[in-house]
């Protein structure tokens, strides 16, 4: 892949397309699984995790212009090896039984804050949904009904701003937006009807 | 570009990237501003959402890759030396292109069957290999809190450790005496019920009388996730019959994991 074909892919991902990097994701799948096995000795299955959490991490990366022609697999490299160096020391810290007393006694005492209640790991534990309470096991599931409920502009607003995490100036000139304001308050209409629709679907 | 500090905090949080000063931030913020707070939840959701989604899309990516490298191109048939030169060049110039494709499906296929064992889903799956896939995630250990911790006998404490190193036959062994004694709790019975779920030699049987003796202890606590299990333990004992209306329990009432039950019934039918 040149330079041209490269600034291509970032074009088109940023109009959407989420397929214009699967190119990527298969041409270094190999390699970085084997690297990762090679480098700690985890297994095909962690190494495969960890490489689909680092490829989302990576596509972020693309989509703030943080990553050049000519340095992908160095760029991935770096980024699953501080996932698995990360997961590493989260599995050294609640493997015991006194671990989890210590924390827990943190969490009591009050010097560490409410983030470290039982649903702190958010974003890994809706992803299986298998560890939320039920309470928020259908809140997750009316959400993702009400998204989908949820009109194509609106869908396009919200994930640029939440998934992509483009700022709002960038997303007025990729999704037209006449002025800041206007997409500022779209974002705010837009947030507001997903939470009305998820609330709906609750019931 | 520029993001507010507070999307730059959310941002973070997301990806599990704060610092401790950060993360006192966030929740201070969170505490003032109501509306910032539900936010982050739903961001937390939207997340994850996309995420499953494009690892779902990944993952039959990769196994359609595998399937296209198991495809060989066809050997040309002898028609003149030009003609034959000619093909034979093109299936070698074809082979640069497939054949990391095949290193990586020969050096991998256990990854592979990983793939269609997880993300697989078509009515051809048994019972049993459904019930395995949605037992793969674990359900969360007990947890213990300060002013339980000393009144906590050391066998059931001993038994938590086990279930959360995934020793499901030392676990069971340890919650079996517990779970005999009159003081038994719902608790004690519904990671019974678990380790004989999760162990090698799967007891779905056993699993089913523990999780509906949890549910007559506590049925505010367990009737719900209790029910969810006891129809995977059905499913994984091959028993489709009793599973269904169990499932479809759960779907009309919209309990604890009623999407995928619905996914379940769908997939069955």
């Amino acid at each position: 892949m040149n330079a041209t074909e490269f600034d291509q892919i970032v074009k088109e991902l940023q109009a959407g397309n989420e397929k214009a990097i699967d190119g990527i994701f298969i041409e270094h799948y190999t390699y970085v699984l084997d690297w990762l096995q090679k480098k700690y000795q985890c297994d095909i299955a962690d190494a495969k995790d960890v490489y689909m959490d680092g490829f989302l991490k990576f596509r972020r990366a693309i989509l703030k212009g943080s990553v050049k022609h000519g340095n992908i697999r160095g760029y991935l490299i770096t980024i699953v090896k501080n996932i698995w160096l990360q997961k590493l020391e989260k599995n050294k810290r609640s493997v015991s039984l006194d671990t989890l007393e210590t924390e827990q006694a943190d969490y009591y005492l009050g010097s560490k804050s409410g983030l470290y209640d039982e649903d702190f790991d958010p974003l890994t534990k809706a992803e299986t949904a298998n560890n939320l309470s039920q309470q928020k096991s259908n809140q997750l599931d009316a959400f993702q009904a009400a998204w989908t409920k949820l009109g194509e502009k609106c869908r396009r607003l919200l994930k640029g701003f939440y998934i992509d995490r483009i700022g709002l100036k960038q997303l007025q000139s990729v999704l037209g937006y006449g002025s800041y304001d206007s997409i500022k308050s779209m974002r705010r209409k837009c947030f507001n009807q997903l939470k009305k629709k998820s609330v709906d679907l609750l019931g | 570009m520029e993001r507010a500090y507070k999307y730059e905090l959310l941002d973070k949080y997301i990806d599990q990237e704060l610092s401790d000063k950060e993360r006192q931030e966030l929740d201070a913020l969170m505490t003032e501003d109501e509306e910032f707070k539900e936010e982050v939840e739903v961001a937390v959701m939207m997340n994850a959402s996309f995420n499953v989604e494009q690892k779902q899309r990944w993952a039959k990516l990769l196994e359609a890759e595998a399937t296209k490298t198991s495809v060989q191109p066809s050997q040309p048939t002898k028609t003149s030396e030009t003609d034959t030169d000619q093909k034979e060049t093109k299936v070698r110039q074809l082979q640069p292109r497939t054949r990391w494709l095949r290193i990586a499906a020969m050096l991998l296929p256990a990854v592979f069957a990983l793939f269609l064992y997880l993300f697989l889903a078509n009515s051809s799956q048994t019972a049993p290999q459904m019930a395995d896939h949605y037992l793969s995630n674990r359900h969360q250990a007990p947890t213990i809190t300060m002013s339980q911790g000393n009144d906590l006998s050391q066998n059931w404490k001993t038994a938590i450790k086990a279930y959360q190193e995934e020793k499901y036959e030392s676990a069971a062994n340890l919650l079996e005496p517990l779970t005999n004694s009159t003081n038994a709790t719902a608790e004690q019975h519904f990671y019974l019920g678990l380790t004989y779920l999760y162990k090698e030699k799967a007891e779905p049987v056993k699993a089913i009388q523990q999780f509906e003796k949890s549910q007559q202890l506590n049925p505010a606590q367990y009737s719900a996730e209790g029910n969810w299990y006891i129809a995977l333990a059905h499913l994984k004992n091959d028993d489709w019959t009793k599973a269904k209306p169990l499932l479809e329990q759960i779907v009309a009432n919209k309990d604890w994991k009623w999407q995928t039950a619905k996914e379940i019934l769908e997939e069955q039918e």
